[in-house]
């Protein structure tokens, strides 16, 4: 019986292979098709040497969530912004459609109250960016 | 609707959870991809991480006209490939019809050890092949992927998919066939 080649020898271990999940049991014993059967075997074993940690998917979902949450908060730090931007316009076109003593009112007022407004205003501020930082820091 | 795709989904609405799932079910093909293709074991990690993070970004415009597991085979391999292309200067230069020798009658101290186990001297040998070789022995093997599939993966030709495979494995079986002979001259 003539020798088959190597191509042959590989497509008849491939077909035992997709077909019964192993290249052995039943191929003939010729020393080639034998070194072709250890070959299939070890490429189909899995190296010691790969692995990932137990808890890869997990880091990686909680990755994923806190990318969503940054995304989320800077679009409403975003949004927030563009409002009070809207907002100190909306007053400023007022202003200028008003009577002529709308702006020298404004500005009395405004010195008189500037100060303690200030104040009032930074502190809210500063609350606020404690209670965030203070939730955030309790989270992680 | 199938697993896949109601796993998908559930993605897209923006469930945590089932992007979890979807890493546990993938991660295997993924490591495997990698740690072949970049073989530096303490970036494997990272780029394994890079690839699901490209698979979550791009997932809202995943079409469903692949299957799932060859579409995160895709963008593992390009992934390792740019990551080859950034990280080794000569990552092309290895020709594919010349092949390295892989049975070298001069080894290292540590080859020599290695010698002893024919499956470490295997997937030292696998190793040493180019990377197109190196990739498709992996999806075909270890992931049991069709040549179909391999070829979507790898952007290469069916008959050159099987050419590849052909030659590998012959490559390698001419490296175990010296080897067990070295060893049985040892003994």
């Amino acid at each position: 019986m003539n020798k088959r080649t190597d191509q042959q020898l590989q497509e008849f271990l491939d077909v035992h292979l997709r077909s019964h999940g192993t290249a052995s049991s039943t191929a003939p014993d010729e020393e080639e098709m034998q070194a072709y059967k250890r070959l299939f075997d070890g490429l189909s074993a899995e190296p010691a040497d790969m692995f990932l940690p137990y808890s890869f998917a997990a880091t990686l979902a909680r990755m994923v969530q806190r990318k969503a949450q940054n995304r989320r908060e800077i679009k409403t730090f975003v949004l927030y912004g563009l409002g009070l931007c809207i907002a100190l316009l909306i007053t400023a076109s007022i202003l200028y459609t008003a009577p002529d003593n709308a702006y020298i009112l404004l500005e009395k007022g405004f010195l008189r109250l500037a100060i303690p407004l200030f104040v009032t205003l930074t502190g809210f501020g500063l609350i606020q960016l404690a209670d965030y930082w203070l939730i955030k820091r309790i989270r992680s | 609707m199938d697993e896949d795709q109601a796993l998908v989904r559930q993605i897209t609405q923006g469930n945590v959870r089932a992007f979890q799932t979807l890493v546990e079910r993938y991660q295997r093909l993924v490591l495997h991809m990698i740690r072949r293709i970049i073989q530096q074991p303490a970036d494997v990690e990272d780029v394994c991480q890079e690839v699901f993070l490209k698979v979550f970004q791009h997932l809202p415009s995943y079409q469903f006209d692949a299957k799932l597991s060859t579409w995160i085979a895709t963008i593992a391999y390009r992934t390792g490939i740019n990551y080859l292309k950034k990280h080794q200067q000569d990552w092309n230069q290895q020709a594919i019809d010349q092949l390295p020798d892989l049975d070298s009658a001069s080894l290292t101290p540590e080859e020599l050890l290695v010698q002893h186990d024919w499956r470490m001297f295997l997937h030292k040998q696998i190793d040493k092949l180019p990377v197109h070789y190196r990739t498709i022995l992996t999806l075909y093997h270890l992931d049991e992927l069709s040549y179909e599939e391999i070829g979507q993966v790898t952007s290469l030709p069916e008959g050159t998919v099987k050419n590849y495979l052909f030659r590998a494995r012959k490559l390698l079986k001419e490296a175990l066939q010296q080897h067990q002979t070295r060893e049985q001259g040892y003994e």
